[in-house]
């Protein structure tokens, strides 16, 4: 009981107890209009829905716990999904379209359009450390970049079909659990063990916080920025591949806003934008109570557009929440 | 000699800040065609006076008047429409801006449409910059010209507003020898059209050179306000110093000078606040750096650190070169860095105490892979005792502590960690008496640990008291180097404001 106490009363508790009310209100409302909600076919299905959107939310936690934003990591998912359908259909420049011709083995083809998603945040951390551009303007740029880029590859075409093993990434079960779920969870277990219990993560903790501190007690927090960027690339071309098997194209609009997305899953969740304060298991939780809304609002037969109208207060009211409990806001800049 | 005309009398002066008495019944009489030295220590009050003279701060009590009339400075816009212009040492100016448009700021020329009016600004601009023979044009961007040249820009905006009063603080400070001799050729011309000049200094050359009268303030008191051929260079040191003369703060201490150094700085030389400057410190020693603010200490120990990049100029620790390219490096070699804003650059405000203290040491707190939180907890436990930080335990956040201990938080981040070299940046400033001499304490013992000890700060009691000897900083140079016995307090203000003959 004088934990609870403790718990509720400390810096930002009561904003962090706020956010699971939230999502209880938002299961019981759900379980109430849509009878299977609960059912543990829909919970698995809404788990798969939810990973997509978790991925790049795992590389965006990262980037702003360093006190960066990164808006490319749509564009990357996008620009990944569609470097791996051309992979898959080499033939396209030889003149037959619809016929798989892999340029590799389908798993070698997954590990260079990773290393291209990573080496493309890669670039962001470097413009943004060594340019010295701004975190927003760099990715800005980059963000439009990388979507003309894939636009460009493909000629604006969808690229129909790929392998097995591509189309198992977004569609496999493992029994009954979605593979793309499995890996989901996994990665946010290897991340958040990472942030909590590496001297990496201990690090970026303090460099997002305050890098003049952080400078002086021995971190170059430049390197941090570029490795969050790169991580966060990594996380979006993963992402981009495992939506391309869940739809089996490789389509250049795909994931077109998420950026937004998953900076609001990031921020509802409880992650700082001032840098340094936050975790993973936080954005989990953003993920699910954004899903879990989309997913509500469909149910009501709310339009996906009008949807965003929802979406835009919910994120106020998570913001304005989490400044509510915490001296220093979500959205507060020192 | 007649007296000229009294401009503006401040009468009784008084200005508290939380915590500081920062002027206390402080009396000003600015003449017509005189220049007015003023002089003092590092929070002597100066700055808060010609605050209040130029409307930025209000008295608490005391009164202004300006020939002979009350007046009642609410802002600084007030102060500049009865003739009192500032020319602040931080220049208050729009880098993004032309020189034109930063001089005629707030009031530009207009057109009869109500627009601005460019070509009278351009030309009225050319004009002013024209009588202090500055070779700029009205058009360039501020930000692209060199500081003195800025300076240059703040001194012609000063005559346009043909203030009758002249408030220049320090503003030698960036000029180069040149500019300078064209600056006092300006103030001379200022005092034959009758105006009231008020020039503050920390250089004794030039108060002797080109005021009139000098006023000392001490502690926020005025000491004294003499004309300048009643004094010589010793009594006007006399006069800042105050007459406490050469109190032995010293305890005794033999220290054996002839001890191997630990760390050796020659020929250090970063930007234009560090120049070639050389010193070493042995082990045990504490080697006190005294100097004004803005001479170039704090510049001194970021270099050293690594955190600014050195133009020339070697370390050399226990006899060998070092290169030091980051703090990380400095740390890597033994150095260790107790920064002068402990808020802003020493603890993470919004982490625990035992997050702070393990910050440096993660490496070695880790088990194969991860990080070991129980000796994370055992390693912040026992440095957090040793140093007596008062909380409840280690998981306290450190926004929640007193100045002091925090300090003492920045101090545990490394005492842990088997370093050779420890450089404290004001230890001292903005913490309790009680927290002050808690933190000298735990300096000395380290330097009975046979740590070489660099200890910066601007309080010259601290500095006699446990320094066993004294460099003495001027415009980013070390002007001075002082053993225990050699060490006055006349000495180091008299080194400090540029004056080599003591």
């Amino acid at each position: 009981m004088n934990r609870l106490v403790k718990y509720i009363t400390r810096d930002g508790g009561l904003s962090a107890i706020l956010r699971y009310v939230v999502l209880l209100i938002l299961i019981i409302i759900a379980s109430i209009m849509a009878p299977g909600f609960l059912s543990m076919q829909n919970i698995l299905n809404l788990l798969r829905s939810f990973s997509f959107l978790g991925f790049i939310s795992l590389g965006m936690t990262f980037v702003i716990l360093s006190g960066g934003i990164d808006l490319s990591v749509a564009a990357i998912f996008a620009f990944s999904g569609v470097l791996l359908g051309l992979f898959q259909h080499w033939g396209i420049y030889l003149g037959h379209v619809d016929k798989l011709s892999l340029l590799a083995p389908t798993p070698i083809l997954f590990l260079i359009v990773l290393a291209v998603g990573s080496a493309l945040g890669l670039i962001n951390g470097l413009l943004i450390t060594k340019l010295r551009i701004t975190d927003f303007a760099a990715t800005l740029g980059s963000m439009i970049f990388i979507r003309g880029f894939a636009f460009a590859i493909s000629g604006g075409r969808t690229i129909f079909n790929l392998d097995e093993i591509a189309l198992f990434m977004g569609r496999g079960m493992i029994g009954p659990v979605p593979f793309v779920a499995i890996l989901f969870l996994v990665s946010v277990i290897v991340c958040a063990i990472v942030l909590r219990y590496t001297v990496f993560g201990k690090r970026l903790y303090a460099a997002g916080e305050n890098p003049v501190v952080a400078k002086l007690s021995g971190i170059n927090p430049q390197k941090y920025k570029i490795i969050v960027y790169t991580i966060s690339g990594f996380f979006a071309a993963l992402a981009g591949i495992c939506m391309a098997g869940r739809l089996n194209v490789g389509e250049p609009r795909v994931a077109e806003g998420w950026e937004l997305d998953a900076i609001a899953a990031v921020v509802i969740g409880g992650t700082s934008f001032a840098g340094g304060r936050g975790g993973v298991i936080k954005t989990v939780l953003g993920v699910i109570i954004i899903g879990l809304i989309r997913n509500l609002l469909s149910l009501m037969g709310i339009l996906p557009d009008p949807q965003e109208m929802i979406m835009g207060l919910v994120l106020l009211f998570a913001v304005v929440f989490g400044s509510l409990g915490t001296r220093k806001g979500s959205l507060a800049h020192t | 000699m007649i007296e000229n005309k009294i401009i503006l009398e401040a009468r009784g002066i008084s200005k508290s800040f939380p915590g500081v008495k920062a002027l206390d019944n402080v009396d000003l009489l600015i003449r017509a065609g005189e220049v007015h030295c003023l002089a003092g220590e590092n929070g002597a009050g100066k700055s808060t006076l010609i605050e209040i003279l130029g409307g930025t701060h209000q008295m608490d009590s005391g009164e202004l008047l300006l020939n002979n009339r009350k007046i009642n400075l609410q802002n600084p816009k007030n102060a500049q429409e009865l003739g009192i212009a500032v020319l602040h040492q931080e220049l208050p100016m729009l880098r993004d801006l032309t020189v034109a448009e930063n001089l005629f700021l707030g009031r530009q020329p207009r057109s009869r449409l109500g627009l601005v009016d460019y070509r009278k600004m351009y030309k009225d601009a050319k004009k002013w910059l024209d009588i202090i023979n500055a070779d700029i044009d009205p058009r360039t961007i501020l930000g692209r010209l060199s500081v003195s040249k800025q300076q240059l820009v703040s001194i012609a905006k000063a005559i346009s507003l043909q203030a009758q009063i002249m408030i220049l603080d320090e503003p030698s400070a960036v000029l180069t020898a040149a500019e300078l001799t064209r600056l006092f050729e300006i103030i001379a011309s200022f005092k034959t059209d009758g105006r009231g000049i008020v020039y503050i200094s920390h250089r004794l050359e030039e108060i002797f050179e080109i005021g009139d009268r000098v006023t000392v303030l001490r502690n926020g008191k005025l000491v004294g306000s003499e004309p300048i051929k009643n004094l010589n260079r010793d009594m006007l040191v006399q006069m800042l110093v105050g007459h406490e003369v050469s109190e032995s703060y010293i305890e005794n201490k033999s220290v054996d000078l002839t001890r191997k150094p630990v760390i050796e700085i020659y020929g250090l030389n970063q930007g234009h606040l560090v120049r070639n400057v050389n010193f070493m410190v042995s082990a045990g020693e504490i080697f006190g750096i005294y100097g004004l603010v803005g001479s170039g200490r704090t510049e001194l120990a970021r270099a050293i650190m690594g955190a600014d990049k050195i133009d020339s100029g070697h370390i050399i620790l226990d006899e060998k070169k070092v290169r030091i390219k980051s703090p990380a490096e400095a740390i890597r070699n033994g150095i260790c860095l107790v920064p002068e804003d402990r808020k802003s650059q020493g603890v993470l405000l919004e982490k625990s105490i035992s997050e702070n203290i393990s910050l440096p040491s993660l490496k070695s707190l880790r088990g194969k892979v991860l990080v070991n939180y129980r000796k994370i907890l055992k390693y912040s436990n026992e440095y957090m005792n040793k140093l007596k930080i008062a909380a409840p335990d280690s998981g306290q956040t450190v926004k929640f502590l007193s100045g002091g201990n925090q300090q003492k938080v920045v101090l545990a981040k490394w005492i842990g960690m088997n370093l050779k070299v420890f450089i404290f940046d004001e230890p001292t400033r903005g913490i309790d008496v009680g927290a002050k001499e808690e933190i000298r304490n735990l300096i000395r013992g380290l330097a009975s640990e046979k740590k070489a000890i660099i200890l910066i700060s601007s309080e010259i009691p601290e500095i006699l008291s446990i320094a066993d000897r004294v460099g003495v900083m001027h415009e980013g140079r070390m002007v001075a180097i002082l053993t225990r016995s050699e060490a006055t307090k006349e000495k180091l203000v008299a080194y400090s404001m540029g004056s080599i003959t003591v």
